[in-house]
């Protein structure tokens, strides 16, 4: 175990600062390609065994509140700082972003195209649903083209989805999810708990569980409790990284420096590096987030292999995006609403949870505020991300024709999804965003950004196996010559 | 016989409201407590447990399981308002059916997840044991297919 290991001197290959998922599959692409690499890792927050975490009931010390500082009365936004980050603390869904989501302008006429293709990321989401070992259904090539047969089959659908996917074979699907089926190693099987952020069972990938050979890779040294102030910028290069440990301050060089803090702290750090760039930590957005309970008639729910069974695309597809935010949900496996009242018809229900894209809007952002800390500046979602929730409450009922329902309510708006997006854009134009299609800064060229950090439209899907898949992507175009890794 | 200057009066007459408050607060609270367990054996008519189970039952609930600082208290003023009046007395009381529809909900939901209930054959005659809260229990969906 090398985590914690001094670093020996201050020069290195590779400096990455951040251990979630954009910096993760990043690093371990890069040490595919380059072995011996000398590699230093610099994670704010601390090593949190598994074990740790099942008995403080958390995924790390460091409250996500007390990383940011925001206006009385808005939305507050989760991150994990730990070793492993988002991997820690995420539920193990991993649908793709659909091909018309990275063109929004183009096929919509609102917000902007990223500068990348679906078609482009095909391989690079290929090559994460590897490594993640996800578990999924082998009917989504019509929605996802280009998706290979999942490592491992899909968990069981529960009995309102089988009923939804008769009705609606195109539209509804098994969740893909990192969530194993079958044992792995010391990994267990998935037993559909509802608390995926704390898996009993060590099912859910995460990096603790699957990426040690990475954080533990010889040449690399990883650092927790190294808290980063600030990058030194000179003439367009970042000559150094500074952050603090034990109570010191230390310098660090690398040839390249990779950015995967998460979406609130990376542009921060840029920020009070110097960079000016207008564009830096705007549009910070999510997705519109919502709990819907279905009571049904004479059918019984809860019965499937995972914390959510279905995903279902009917919404997204009817939805006229120029308009109004498109739409997915989840049928739920767990009663986190709460059972149904009456005598005997206990699980006759079926929650669902909504996800509802949104606009990116530029007043929405990250600035450095008194320094101590980033300042998040949310009001609220837009009005395209609430006409979205209103077509989801009119077109429901249709949506779910192929169940026997009583009725359909919206329990209640979450505050967060927590899939913090967008305040470092990609873009093809310097102008109007930070960094280009293949991560790297526009103006500082050996700084590559990671992560959520980097989304120009929201779409609807969970953001994580994309962000691993543009690291990919990212470490492959920069180091290899442009060949498919698949 | 007793004298007591003015500072003694006072003292006693603090000691007095704290002692009153204090009383009130347990007596609430004790109400609110056996609440849980009123809802509880009117939605499961006919319901076999032991009293002991059931106590557990309640003071978990009440201790633990899905209720924040703020909603314990609230409830405890619709508790003491439920003694005095009755389930049907209080419920034209604006947001108070929509509490108790709440915790019924939770207590039902509480109940049948977190005992045998699902597990036997006839549990309107079979003796149902609570088995207690247990955040950490990993897997606690009885129904979930994994084959």
């Amino acid at each position: 175990m090398l985590i914690n290991r001094p670093p020996q001197d201050s020069t290195y290959d590779l400096v990455v600062v951040g251990t979630g998922f954009g910096s993760l599959f990043y690093l371990k692409r890069y040490q595919e390609l380059y072995p011996g690499a000398r590699i230093l890792v610099l994670e704010r927050g601390k090593y949190h065994t598994r074990e740790w975490q099942l008995e403080q009931g958390q995924n790390s010390e460091i409250g996500y509140t007390d990383t940011y500082q925001m206006p009385e009365g808005q939305k507050r936004w989760s991150t994990t700082i730990a070793l492993g980050g988002g991997t820690l603390c995420w539920w193990g869904i991993t649908p793709r972003m659909s091909p018309e989501d990275f063109k929004m302008r183009s096929n919509f006429g609102v917000g902007v195209d990223w500068p990348i293709t679906y078609d482009e990321l095909v391989p690079y989401y290929r090559q994460a649903e590897q490594i993640m070992m996800i578990s999924g259904p082998n009917d989504l090539e019509g929605r996802f083209p280009g998706t290979a047969p999942y490592p491992a089959r899909p968990h069981h659908l529960s009995t309102p989805d089988e009923l939804l996917k008769a009705a609606s074979p195109n539209t509804h699907f098994a969740v893909p999810s990192a969530r194993l089926r079958e044992p792995v190693g010391s990994r267990g099987a998935c037993c559909s708990t509802s608390r995926c952020h704390l898996c009993p069972m060590d099912a859910k990938f995460n990096a603790l569980n699957a990426m040690m050979d990475v954080l533990g890779a010889e040449n690399t040294f990883v650092l927790t409790d190294a808290e980063v102030t600030h990058l030194d910028i000179q003439n367009d290069v970042v000559k150094s990284v500074t952050y603090s440990h034990d109570g010191q301050d230390f310098s660090a060089s690398g040839d390249l420096v990779v950015l995967g803090a998460n979406a609130i702290q990376s542009p921060y750090l840029l920020q009070k590096s110097g960079d000016t760039h207008p564009v830096l930590g705007r549009y910070l957005h999510e997705k519109l987030s919502a709990i819907f309970e279905v009571h049904l008639d004479g059918v019984d729910a809860f019965d499937g292999g995972q914390a959510s069974t279905g995903l279902n695309y009917g919404l997204y597809d009817s939805a006229d995006r120029s308009q109004y935010g498109a739409a997915t949900f989840y049928t739920e496996n767990h009663w986190g609403t709460g059972l149904r009242t009456e005598y005997g018809r206990w699980r006759q229900i079926l929650p669902l949870f909504v996800v509802i894209e949104d606009i990116p809007q530029e007043h929405n952002g990250v600035t450095v505020g008194d320094g101590s800390a980033p300042f998040v500046d949310h009001p609220d979602w837009s009005d395209y991300a609430y006409r979205g929730l209103d077509k989801v409450k009119e077109n429901l009922p249709d949506v779910l024709s192929g169940l026997p329902v009583e009725s359909v309510s919206m329990a209640y708006q979450l505050v967060t999804a927590s899939h913090v997006q967008g305040t470092m854009r990609m873009g093809e134009d310097p102008e109007t965003s930070i960094v280009d299609k293949d991560l790297i800064h526009h103006r500082v060229r050996n700084l590559t950004c990671v992560g959520t950090s980097v989304w120009s439209s929201c779409g609807v899907a969970n953001p994580s196996l994309t962000a691993a898949a543009l690291s990919l992507r990212a470490a492959n175009t920069a180091f290899a010559s442009q060949e498919d890794p698949s | 016989m007793i004298r007591l200057n003015r500072r003694q009066m006072m003292g006693l007459g603090a000691a007095a409201a704290v002692g009153g408050v204090l009383t009130g607060a347990w007596g609430l609270h004790r109400t609110s407590q056996r609440l849980a367990g009123e809802l509880l054996l009117d939605a499961f008519p006919g319901l076999q447990i032991e009293e002991a189970d059931l106590r557990q039952f309640e003071q978990d609930f009440m201790q633990a399981y899905w209720l924040t600082q703020m909603e314990r208290i609230s409830l405890r003023g619709i508790s003491a308002a439920v003694g005095l009046l009755g389930a049907g007395g209080v419920s034209w009381i604006p947001g108070v059916r929509g509490r108790l529809d709440h915790m019924r909900r939770a207590v039902i939901t509480v109940f049948l997840t977190n005992s045998d209930y699902f597990t036997l054959e006839n549990p309107t005659v079979d003796t149902v044991y609570y088995l207690g809260v247990d955040k950490n229990r990993p897997c606690g969906n009885p129904f979930a297919r994994f084959d």
